[in-house]
């Protein structure tokens, strides 16, 4: 059974260069650990298997499926990329090749790089008046002294 | 099986965005108020984010879609009849547990947009009887930004500086000033600096799993335990099965069943409903008696209808470097409003804002990110390797218009564990939304090709946005069009409340949750300010 599921994840992901292919990290045997804790996964993996059994003797057997079943390949191609971008050893490559850290998001998270960039001298007051008299007051108030600090004691004299 | 009652003054159900921001006014007031939640408490520190498979957790335990995820609080939602999926998130802190923490707020023309452009519907209030609230929100949130938009009118300073930009943000902002569009670095409920017991951001990516360092606000780190400290009561696992009303058509309290499956009323003397927009139509339409036949206060036929959504199309830009575009918060940095407001020279009415998103990780890059198109098979890796950590993406909010065949209903033929019948939605892109996302696409690409993207993929709109929920319940001065007033109190049956995202009458271009929590501190107000409890 896995070997039919090693063939079809091989299809998905084959090896390339630093690349390990599906069944040289054991994607379907992860696939199957993944689906054990959802009943409803586990039903759609039947259906896969009873699938891929079926159509044992074709050549293409993922481009079949994607063709015959497209729903249940959207559900086996995210169950084997989870299960492939998920291993060790596939987050190394990716940790070699890009400037990705190979360790999770927290704790450490990651240093946002950027360069400050002020925003170019607009033109005037952009947003529209609601034609109310509090409205064109604001206005008049904001292009007078844009770069006014206001204390929310002023903002609530708004209201009125 | 016994049903336990007991009588309390104001009662809420949802202890979400909405109904933290309410409970917490309400309790600073004085007022008893006790909540209703059908989920629990989230544990920051357990946060999914520190471990090595947390991106296999970010597509099942912690998909923003409650039909994935199946969590024992989540009730179904019939979407097949909607071309958006929905993305909610219930326990304390409802799907502020999941969001991004974007906080644009409405501009003044949001709320009169059919006297200003003749479509949709007003509100009965304006953009001015909410600003205190606004503001009052951003402090509790905790609110990153910087001082000055010319796009919006005056707010008092931010609690901290705006997250950085990033790489490609920065590239994009330069792009922007030769383009001489409108931008501004976003407000966003996300630290850059310590505050107390949260930390400042750090960078890593994934805000809608949780915040490890609470960093990214979320109501039950904000609201909700200065609400309980002033008094309020919270109660967990309450899946309320529906509001009881009496003979003469008023709200005597709710039905709900505890995690048990024991039974309880729970008398009141007003009841506020916050269980978003689809949760609060669900549970008013599964309340109705000989007295509201239709549904709850439902002689309008408004409940339900009206549902928002905002259309979101992404274009991502693919740049030769490596621009690291898994660092950072994952959904802002800045936004651009150059195409905000109407404009009768353009084929739609009213208009969107875009904002550049990131920090996507190798799997959902993987598997396409927003809107790329990485194939499986031999040409997998290669296409893989020119995409990971070179992207940006342009998501373009579109503002939604009010439609009555756009909706929510409830369907008995599917029910939750409690026998609840599930929540249906119908949603359909209107031709001004189709138009308006022509025109958004175009604007984000040409943005992105002057920002140095070598190549651009377009989505016309993501399926899984389902977030911003609005509508259902709305707000308007004619009890013959809308279902509750101005003080978000319904027309039918006045001390019924409705407090979150169904309220607004229109939906703007931007994401709703700061101008639903300012709608909900206001409710609280008001409520107070009338003697009403």
């Amino acid at each position: 059974m896995s070997e039919i599921l090693d063939r079809f994840t091989n299809e998905l992901l084959p090896g390339s260069g630093h690349w390990p292919s599906a069944s040289e990290i054991q994607v379907s045997a992860t696939m199957q650990k993944f689906a054990e804790s959802d009943p409803q996964q586990q039903v759609l993996l039947a259906q896969l298997l009873d699938f891929l059994e079926i159509h044992s003797e074709t050549a293409a057997i993922a481009a079949e499926l994607e063709i015959a079943d497209p729903d249940l390949f959207a559900f086996a191609k995210v169950l084997a990329f989870e299960a492939y971008y998920t291993s060790p050893k596939v987050r190394e490559v990716i940790a070699e090749r890009s400037r990705y850290a190979n360790r999770p998001p927290q704790p450490s998270g990651f240093q946002v790089l950027s360069h400050a960039v002020t925003p170019w001298n607009q033109d005037g007051i952009l947003w529209r008046s609601d034609g109310t008299e509090r409205s064109e007051r604001v206005l008049k108030m904001q292009q007078k002294d844009p770069q006014k600090t206001w204390t929310v004691e002023e903002i609530r004299q708004w209201q009125h | 099986m016994t049903v336990l009652h007991d009588e309390v003054n104001v009662l809420v159900v949802g202890a979400g965005a909405a109904g933290a921001a309410f409970t917490w006014r309400l309790a600073s007031l004085g007022v008893e108020v006790t909540c209703l939640e059908q989920g629990d408490w989230q544990r920051p520190e357990s946060s999914l984010t520190a471990l090595k498979n947390w991106e296999s957790k970010r597509i099942r335990e912690r998909s923003p879609n409650p039909n994935i995820r199946r969590n024992p609080a989540d009730y179904p939602i019939l979407d097949d009849t909607s071309i958006i999926k929905p993305a909610i998130y219930n326990g304390v802190g409802g799907s502020t547990i999941l969001w991004s923490a974007h906080t644009p707020r409405f501009r003044p023309s949001d709320f009169r947009v059919q006297s200003l452009d003749g479509v949709g519907a007003d509100w009965p209030i304006t953009y001015w009887d909410l600003a205190e609230y606004y503001e009052i929100n951003d402090e509790m949130m905790g609110t990153s930004g910087l001082h000055g938009d010319p796009g919006n009118p005056p707010r008092a300073p931010r609690t901290t500086p705006p997250v950085p930009l990033g790489i490609a943000g920065s590239r994009i902002a330069e792009a922007l000033n030769e383009l001489k569009w409108h931008w501004w670095p976003s407000d966003g409920n996300i630290l850059t600096q310590d505050r107390g017991s949260r930390r400042a951001c750090n960078g890593c990516g994934p805000c809608e799993m949780g915040c490890a360092t609470g960093a990214r606000a979320s109501v039950d780190i904000t609201y909700w335990p200065e609400a309980l400290a002033l008094g309020a009561e919270l109660r967990t696992g309450a899946t309320v099965r529906r509001v009881l009303s009496d003979a003469t058509g008023k709200a005597t309290g709710v039905e709900w069943i505890d995690i048990t499956g024991q039974e309880h009323v729970t008398h009141a003397n007003i009841v506020v409903m916050a269980g978003n927009g689809i949760g609060t139509p669900r549970i008013l339409l599964n309340s109705a008696s000989k007295e509201h036949p239709r549904g709850l206060g439902n002689s309008s036929d408004q409940l339900g209808r009206n549902l928002m959504l905002h259309p979101i199309p992404v274009v991502t830009g693919v740049f030769d470097e490596d621009v690291e575009s898994w660092s950072g918060n994952d959904a802002f940095a800045l936004l651009i409003q150059e195409f905000y407001e109407n404009n009768d020279a353009r084929d739609f009415k009213r208009g969107y804002e875009m904002q550049v998103t990131r920090g996507q990780g190798p799997l959902i890059t993987a598997l396409g990110g927003f809107s790329l198109d990485i194939p499986w098979g031999k040409d997998h890796h290669e296409v893989f390797e020119r995409y990971f950590g070179r992207v940006a993406t342009v998501a373009v909010t579109c503002e939604d218009l009010p439609h009555p065949n756009n909706k929510v209903t409830i369907d008995s033929t599917v029910t939750d564990r409690f026998d609840i019948p599930a929540a249906r939605m119908w949603y359909e892109l209107e031709e001004n939304s189709k138009r308006m996302i022509s025109h958004g696409v175009k604007s984000a690409t040409d943005l992105l090709r002057k920002a140095g993207a070598r190549e651009t993929h377009a989505k016309p709109f993501a399926p899984a946005a389902g977030f911003h929920l609005m509508g259902t319940a709305r707000m308007g001065s004619n009890p013959e069009d809308s279902f509750v007033d101005q003080a978000c109190r319904s027309h039918d049956v006045p001390n019924l409340l409705v407090i979150d995202g169904s309220v607004f009458a229109s939906a703007a271009a931007v994401n709703p949750t700061p101008t639903l929590q300012a709608v909900a501190l206001r409710a609280a107000d008001l409520l107070r300010e009338d003697a009403l409890v």
